[in-house]
C-alpha cells in the first residue's frame, strides 16, 4: 500500500471514473482514481461515492486529504481527512464565543487567523492544555476564508486549520468545550436569563438580554475563575478536559413564568436561581447540565445566591461515609446545581468558583455552606459544625471520612470564630487566607489564591470523579 | 443505545470494505472511534443511508460542528446521527 498526501486540486468525473488530483498544486499532483464498476455491490457503489463525496468536501474546505491506494497503482482503496493537532470548535462568528482545542497546548498561547492578505493575532480569554477559549470573536478577523493556528513565544506552532469567518449572527446555543465522547459528560451550563420574578411576584424581563457583550464578557472571567486559579479542585488532573461547557443566550424569549430563572430575594440585595425552572429550561435547548450559572443583569439583586444540585436517587451512585454515617455520591443530578450570578459582578475576586461549589454539592446528601456567618440549618452539612456553646473547645478532629480523619481549624485561618459562634470548620489546606467557602472578599483580588479546606476538597473531588466516569 | 457527542476530529472512508471509520471528540487525541459498515444482507437502502450518513460526517468535520451519534450501548456502528443547531 501507499499513501499520497496533500491538498485535492482537481476532481475529474468521467463515466465511469471520478479522477482525483492530490498535492501542491494541479501540476504536481498524483492523479489517482475511483471506479465505479459494473460488477460493484450496492454497498462498494455506496461507499465509492461516499468517498468521492469526502474528496469534494475537502477540496472546498482546502482539507488535506490521505489517499491509501496500491502502490505503483492509482485506484483510491480509502480516503482519511480531517487529522490536524487542533481543533476549532464550532463556526467563527464575529462576537460570538470562539475556541478551539488540542493537546499540551502552552500558557501563553495565541490564536492567529491568516489571510493572503492579513494576519491577525487574538489573545484568549482562557488557556488549558486542551482547550483555548475567546470570549469574543473579535471584528478585526476577515470575514471568509481564514488558516487558523495557535502560537506561543518560544517556537511552539500548531497546524493550520483552514476556517470559514462570518459576521453573524451568534448563536443562541454554543458549545464552549465538548466534553468526553460519551454520554452524558460532566457539564457546566452558563445561561442568560431571560426575566425575573421581583420581590412583587411580577415577571419582568432580565436588561441582561439587551447586553450580550456583557454575557461573554462574565463567562470568560467565569471560566477563568474556574479554571486558572489557585484552588484547582476543579481542574485537577486536567479533569475539566472530560467536562463540557455550553453557553445558551436567546435574545427572543418573554419574561414568564418558564423563562424566568431569578427571583429576587424579599428584603435584600439578593437574586436567588429559580431552581426548579433551570433545569427544564436548559432542556428545551437540548442542553444538560450539572451546575448551571445563571447570569442575570439586575441593578437592584447584585448579590450571588446558589442552590445545591439534588441527586437522582433512583440512578447509580457511589457509597461513602462520614462520621460513620453511610451516604452517597450520586452519579446523576435530579436537579442541576444553580447560581444566580451578577454581569457585572466583582472581577477581583472569586465569586463564581464559590458559588460553583455550593452548586457541586448536594442538597440532600452533603451540602458544602457558607462559612462566614453562624447558620446551621438546613440539611446536612460537609464543611460545618456546632458546638454545644460558644465556650466549648473546638474538637481537634472535624470528621472522618470515608476513613480519614480531617482535624478542625481551630483559628479559621486568619480571620478568627467571631464571638458567640458555636459553629467551626475543617482544616485549611492554606491557612494563611480565608477558605474559599468563607470571606474570601476581605482579601480582595488575594483570593485568587484561596482554598478549600482538605475535607471539602476530598468530599468535592470525589463527587465529580463518580460523575466524570458515569 | 447510546449516544456519543462531539467533534468529528477525523473521517476515513474505505470503500472496498464497505466502512466509514470515524473519531468523535472534544480534541484530536480524545476521541472515541466509531464506525459505519455495510453489514452482510442488508437493502439497497440501508447502503444508500450509510453513504447519506458518511456524506453528513465529512460535512460536519469541515464546519466544526457538533454531531451526536447513536449507537448500541455494546457497539460502535453508528445506527443514528443528529445535528443540532449551531
Amino acid at each position: 500500500m501507499a499513501n499520497t498526501v496533500g491538498l485535492v486540486q482537481q476532481i475529474t468525473w468521467v463515466d465511469p471514473i471520478v479522477c482525483v488530483g492530490v498535492g501542491p498544486s494541479v501540476p504536481l499532483a498524483t492523479w489517482l482514481f475511483v471506479r465505479f464498476g459494473a460488477g460493484d455491490t450496492d454497498a462498494e457503489l455506496a461507499f465509492k461515492k461516499a468517498a468521492v463525496a469526502v474528496l469534494v468536501r475537502a477540496q472546498a474546505a482546502g482539507y488535506p486529504v490521505d489517499v491509501e491506494h496500491a502502490a505503483g497503482g492509482a485506484e483510491i482503496e480509502g480516503v482519511t481527512f480531517g487529522e490536524f493537532d487542533i481543533s476549532p470548535v464550532g463556526l467563527a462568528v464575529h462576537d460570538d464565543f470562539y475556541a478551539v482545542t488540542g493537546s499540551a497546548i502552552p500558557a501563553n498561547a495565541e490564536l492567529v487567523f491568516e489571510t493572503a492578505a492579513l494576519s491577525v493575532t487574538v489573545t484568549p480569554d482562557l488557556v488549558r492544555p486542551h482547550w483555548v477559549f475567546v470570549a469574543q470573536l473579535p471584528s478585526a478577523v476577515p470575514v471568509g476564508r481564514n488558516l487558523v493556528r495557535l502560537e506561543a513565544a518560544g517556537g511552539w506552532q500548531s497546524d493550520s486549520v483552514p476556517i470559514d469567518v462570518v459576521s453573524g449572527p451568534a448563536a443562541v446555543v454554543r458549545v464552549l468545550y465538548p466534553g468526553a465522547p460519551k454520554p452524558d459528560p460532566y457539564g457546566i451550563g452558563f445561561v442568560a436569563n431571560p426575566g425575573i420574578v421581583t420581590e412583587a411576584g411580577s415577571f419582568t424581563a432580565d436588561p441582561l438580554l439587551t447586553n450580550r457583550a456583557g454575557f461573554h464578557d462574565t463567562i470568560g472571567f467565569c471560566l477563568r475563575t474556574l479554571l486558572t486559579l489557585t484552588e484547582d479542585c476543579l481542574r485537577q488532573g486536567d479533569w475539566d478536559q472530560e467536562m463540557r461547557f455550553v453557553a445558551l443566550f436567546d435574545s427572543t424569549l418573554i419574561a414568564n413564568d418558564a423563562n424566568c430563572l431569578t427571583s429576587e430575594l424579599l428584603n435584600s440585595d439578593t437574586m436567588q436561581p429559580r431552581k426548579e425552572n433551570v433545569g427544564p429550561f436548559l432542556l428545551r435547548y437540548g442542553v444538560t447540565a450539572d451546575v448551571a450559572l445563571v447570569i442575570h443583569g439586575s441593578t437592584t439583586h447584585t448579590r450571588a445566591w446558589t442552590w445545591a444540585s439534588v441527586d437522582d436517587p433512583a440512578r447509580p451512585g457511589t457509597a461513602y461515609v462520614y462520621d460513620g454515617v453511610p451516604r452517597v455520591h450520586g452519579h446523576y443530578s435530579q436537579t442541576p446545581g444553580s447560581a444566580a450570578l451578577w454581569v457585572d459582578m466583582d472581577r477581583t475576586v472569586i465569586t463564581p468558583l464559590h458559588e460553583s461549589f455550593h452548586g457541586a454539592a448536594d442538597f440532600n446528601n452533603g451540602r458544602v455552606v457558607d462559612l462566614y456567618n453562624d447558620v446551621m440549618q438546613g440539611n446536612f452539612m460537609v464543611n460545618k459544625k456546632a458546638r454545644a456553646q460558644a465556650v466549648n473547645p473546638i474538637p481537634a478532629v472535624f470528621a472522618n471520612y470515608n476513613g480519614t480523619a480531617f482535624q478542625s481549624d481551630q483559628n479559621r485561618d486568619g480571620l478568627g470564630y467571631l464571638p458567640g459562634w458555636t459553629s467551626y470548620h475543617p482544616a485549611l489546606i492554606d491557612a494563611t487566607r480565608p477558605n474559599v467557602m468563607d470571606n474570601y472578599k476581605l482579601i480582595g483580588a488575594d483570593s485568587v489564591n484561596c482554598r478549600l479546606d482538605g475535607l471539602t476538597y476530598a468530599f468535592l473531588s470525589d463527587r465529580l470523579r463518580v460523575k466524570l466516569t458515569r | 443505545m447510546a449516544e456519543t457527542t462531539g467533534i468529528v476530529q477525523k473521517l476515513n472512508v474505505i470503500p472496498g470494505a464497505a466502512v466509514a471509520c470515524i473519531w468523535i471528540g472534544p480534541t484530536p487525541t480524545n476521541t472515541e472511534l466509531l464506525f459505519i459498515a455495510y453489514q452482510a444482507g442488508d437493502p439497497a437502502s440501508s447502503t444508500a443511508y450509510q453513504s447519506s450518513l458518511v456524506d453528513a460526517l465529512a460535512a460536519a468535520v469541515v464546519t466544526r460542528r457538533e454531531v451526536v451519534a447513536t449507537h448500541d450501548a455494546t457497539s460502535a456502528r453508528i445506527t443514528s446521527l443528529r445535528i443540532d443547531p449551531a
